[in-house]
C-alpha cells in the first residue's frame, strides 16, 4: 500500500471514531438532560395530582364521611385521569391490593412493582412495554389514606422519539461531514505526497540508466532539500558513470588499436615467410622479403617492450627520492648521445632547480621519450632545449623548433597508438606509445603534461609538478647553472 | 593478365601483395595513401582495386565513392567487425578480407572476383597444353584430354597459384574441399596423373619437404 493511502486510511479512521464518539456523548448527554427535566416535571405533576386527590377526598370526608365511597373516589380519579389522559398520563389508585381506579393499559400494569413503600416516600422507574417506554411513579397517598397507593404512569414515547430523531440527524450529519473530510483529506494528502511521487519517478529513471535525470522541486521544505541532495548525488553518479564509460571506451580503443598494430606486422611477416618458402623467386626479391621480415619483427619487439614498460609503470611501486635535476638532464643527454649525433641535433640543458622529488628511472624514461620525439620532429642541425625551472611550481621542459603540430593533433597526441605522421614514425620504428607512457609517468608523479605546438614553429612539452611532494620555492637556486 | 591497383599505407603489406601478384602473372600499381590513389584512378583504369580502409588522406570508405562503378574492389583491412564488413559491402565492395590473411586466400579471392566480373583470362596455355577455364576443356596438342573432377580442380588450383608452392595438405583442403586426414599420397597420385596427361613433367615441380609448384617463366 502506498504511503498516502496508509496515511489517508489511518487519519480517516481516527477522525471517524473520534467524531462519532463526540456525537454519541453529546446525544446521550442531551438525552439524559431531557430525561431529568421530564422526570422533574413529572414528579411535580405527581405531587400536584396527589395533593389534589388528597384534598378532594379530605373535603368530601369532612363534609360527609359516609359519602366517601369507592365510586366517589373513582369519580375524583376519573376527572383527573380525564384531564391528564390528554397528556399521555395514566393514573391508578389502590387501596391495599384492591384497585379503586385505573386507566393504565393492562400491559403496563403487570410490569409495575409496588414493593414496600413507607409513608410519604415514592419510587420512580422507567419501564418499557410493547416497545414503548413509560416513566412510573409509585407513592402512598398519605394522611388518613395511608393504605392508598397512587400510581402515575407517563408515556415517554415523545422523549424517545425526539432522541432517536436527534440521533438520526446526527448520524446523517456525521456521514456528510466524514465524506467531505475524506475528500479534502484525499486531495490534501495527494498534494502533500506529490514530491515523493516526483522523486520516486526520478529514482526509477536513474535506476533504469537515465543518469541525466534531475528533480525540480519548488519550495523551501525538507523535500526541497532532499531533492537538492538527490540532484547532487545524481550528478556525482553521472560523473562516475561517464568516467567509467570513458575508461571502458579508452580500454576498448587501446585493445582495437593494439590488435591493428599487431595484425599488420603479423600479416607482413607471415606473408613474406610464405613467399620465401613457396616461391622460386629472384635473389633480389628474397632479400627484400627477408628485410621486411626483419623490420616487422623489430617493430613487434618495440611494441612488446613499450607495452611492457607501460604495464610496469602502471604497476610499479614508486621509488621516490630527492633528485638533482641537473644530474637527471645530463643522464638523459648521455642516453640519447648516439641518436643526437646521428641526427646531428644539438641538445642544450639548463637547470635552475636544485632538487625535485621523484623516481629517477621513470623521470629519465619520460624525458628520453620526450626528447626522442623532439629529435624526430626536428630538422638536421637544429637544437632542442631541455630545462628544469621554477614557475610557481617545478617544471621540466622540452622545447624543439621542429615541424610542430595542428591543434587537433595536439589534443590526440597522448592517445595510445596515435601518430602524427604515420609513415615517418613507422620508418623510424615508432609505435605511438611514447607519449602514453610519458602521461602515465607524469600521473604517477602527480604532474601533468602541457603540450603547446604550432605548425612549422616547433613544440614545447612541459611536465608541470603540482604536488606537495616537491620542495617549496625557498629551496630554489637563484642562479642558473 | 589483370592490372591491379593496390592502395595500402603499410609499405610492407603493399609490397607483399605486389610481389605475389607478380608471381601469378598480374601487373600492379601501388598507392600508399588516399589522395595518391585518387590520382591513379583519374589517369588509369584497372581490372581490380585492393584497398585498405584506414588510410592517411582519404579513408577507404570515402575513396570508394570515387571508384568507377565497373571496377571491382576488395577491401583489405584490420577492422574485422561485422558492421565494418557490412558497411564495406554495402558501399559496393566485391569482397572483404581481414588482416592477417594468407597469400593463397588473397589470390583465390582475387581470382574469384576477377572471374565473377569476367575479367580473368579464360584461356591458360603453357607449352602445348591449353586449359579453357570457362568450358573446362583441356587440350594437349589440340587433342582433348579426359580429366576426372578432382584432377581438374587440382589443375585449376595450380593455375591460380602459379609459381607458388602448395603443400599437400593445402591442396587436399582446396581441391577436395575438406580436411582429408592421413592420405596425402592421394595428392601425389593425382599430381602424377596430371603430369602425365598434360606433358607437364617439368612444369609441376616437386618442392622438397613442401609440396608442388606449377612453374611458369616470368
Amino acid at each position: 500500500m502506498k504511503f498516502w493511502q496508509k496515511a489517508f486510511i489511518g487519519i480517516l479512521i481516527v477522525f471517524i471514531i473520534s467524531i462519532n464518539i463526540c456525537l454519541y456523548l453529546t446525544s446521550s448527554y442531551s438525552f439524559s438532560l431531557n430525561m431529568k427535566r421530564d422526570s422533574d416535571r413529572t414528579l411535580g405533576e405527581y405531587h400536584f395530582i396527589m395533593n389534589g386527590v388528597l384534598e378532594t377526598m379530605d373535603s368530601i370526608y369532612y363534609r360527609e364521611p359516609a359519602s366517601l365511597t369507592p365510586s366517589a373516589i373513582q369519580n375524583i380519579m376519573r376527572s383527573y385521569a380525564g384531564y391528564y389522559g390528554k397528556q399521555n398520563v395514566f393514573l391508578e389508585l389502590k387501596d391495599s391490593k384492591k384497585v379503586l381506579f385505573s386507566n393504565i393499559p393492562p400491559t403496563v400494569t403487570s410490569e409495575i412493582d409496588v414493593g414496600s413503600l413507607t409513608k410519604d416516600s415514592y419510587k420512580t422507574k422507567v419501564l418499557s412495554a410493547n416497545g414503548i417506554n413509560y416513566l412510573y411513579i409509585v407513592g402512598k397517598l398519605g394522611g388518613p389514606y395511608e393504605d392508598h397507593t397512587l400510581i402515575y404512569v407517563r408515556d415517554l414515547s415523545e422523549l424517545y422519539n425526539n432522541h432517536s430523531q436527534l440521533t438520526r440527524y446526527l448520524i446523517s450529519v456525521s456521514a456528510l461531514v466524514e465524506t467531505m473530510l475524506a475528500l479534502v483529506l484525499l486531495l490534501l494528502l495527494r498534494k502533500l505526497t506529490k514530491p515523493i511521487r516526483i522523486m520516486q519517478k526520478a529514482t526509477h529513471k536513474i535506476a533504469g540508466g537515465v543518469y541525466d535525470e534531475r528533480i525540480r522541486m519548488p519550495g523551501k521544505d525538507e523535500f526541497h532539500d532532499l531533492a537538492e541532495n538527490f540532484n547532487l548525488m545524481a550528478n556525482s553518479i553521472q560523473e562516475k558513470i561517464t568516467e567509467l564509460d570513458k575508461n571502458a571506451h579508452d580500454k576498448q580503443r587501446l585493445v582495437d588499436n593494439l590488435a591493428h598494430e599487431l595484425r599488420t606486422p603479423l600479416t607482413a611477416i607471415y606473408g613474406y615467410a610464405e613467399y620465401l618458402q613457396n616461391t622460386n623467386s629472384s635473389e633480389q626479391n628474397r632479400i627484400k622479403a627477408a628485410r621486411y621480415i626483419l623490420t616487422e619483427t623489430d617493430r613487434m619487439k618495440n611494441l612488446a617492450f613499450k607495452l611492457l614498460d607501460l604495464a610496469l609503470v602502471r604497476n610499479n611501486t614508486l621509488d621516490f627520492q630527492p633528485i638533482i635535476p641537473l644530474e637527471l638532464l645530463q643522464q638523459v643527454k648521455s642516453v640519447l648521445a648516439i641518436k643526437l649525433e646521428e641526427e646531428n641535433v644539438q641538445l642544450d640543458i639548463s637547470s635552475s632547480l636544485n632538487q625535485i622529488t621523484g623516481d629517477f628511472i621513470l623521470l629519465q624514461s619520460l624525458l628520453v621519450n620526450l626528447v626522442d620525439n623532439a629529435v624526430k620532429a626536428s630538422p638536421k642541425a637544429s637544437s632542442i632545449q631541455l630545462s628544469a625551472y621554477f614557475d610557481t611550481v617545478p617544471i621540466l621542459e622540452v622545447k624543439d623548433s621542429g615541424c610542430g603540430m595542428e591543434d587537433e593533433q595536439t589534443a590526440l597526441i597522448c592517445e595510445p597508438f596515435y601518430r602524427v605522421d604515420k609513415a615517418r614514425s613507422r620508418g623510424s620504428g615508432g609505435i605511438g606509445l611514447g607519449l602514453s607512457l610519458c602521461r602515465e609517468i607524469a600521473h604517477l608523479h602527480e604532474a601533468r603534461l602541457r603540450i603547446r605546438s604550432s605548425p612549422g614553429k616547433g613544440t614545447t612539452v612541459q611536465v608541470i609538478f603540482t604536488t606537495s611532494l616537491q620542495p617549496s620555492e625557498n629551496s630554489l637556486m637563484h642562479k642558473d647553472i | 593478365m589483370a592490372h591491379i591497383l593496390i592502395v595500402e599505407d603499410e609499405k610492407s603489406i603493399n609490397d607483399l601483395i605486389a610481389m605475389n601478384l607478380e608471381l601469378v602473372g598480374h601487373t600492379s600499381e601501388q598507392a600508399y595513401e588516399g589522395n595518391e590513389a585518387l590520382e591513379f584512378l583519374k589517369h588509369n583504369t584497372y581490372s581490380l582495386i585492393i584497398m585498405d580502409i584506414m588510410l592517411p588522406g582519404q579513408d577507404g570508405f570515402t575513396l570508394m565513392k570515387h571508384v568507377p562503378e565497373n571496377i571491382p574492389v576488395i577491401f583489405l583491412t584490420a577492422m574485422g567487425n561485422l558492421s565494418d564488413k557490412v558497411k564495406g559491402l554495402n558501399l559496393g565492395a566485391d569482397d572483404y578480407i581481414v588482416k592477417p590473411f594468407e597469400t593463397i586466400e588473397l589470390l583465390a579471392r582475387i581470382e574469384a572476383v576477377l572471374r565473377r566480373t569476367n575479367r580473368s583470362s579464360k584461356i591458360f596455355s603453357l607449352d602445348s597444353t591449353v586449359v579453357n577455364l570457362e568450358s573446362r576443356v583441356v587440350t594437349v596438342n589440340d587433342s582433348e584430354i579426359e580429366l576426372t573432377l578432382r584432377e581438374y580442380e587440382l589443375l585449376e588450383i595450380l593455375i591460380n597459384n602459379i609459381n607458388i608452392a602448395l603443400s599437400r595438405e593445402k591442396l587436399l583442403k582446396l581441391a577436395w574441399e575438406y580436411d582429408y586426414f592421413g592420405e596425402t599420397r592421394t595428392v601425389d597420385v593425382h599430381i602424377q596423373k596430371l603430369r602425365k596427361k598434360l606433358n607437364w613433367e617439368n612444369r609441376i615441380k616437386t618442392v622438397y619437404k613442401i609440396g608442388y609448384r606449377l612453374e611458369v617463366d616470368q
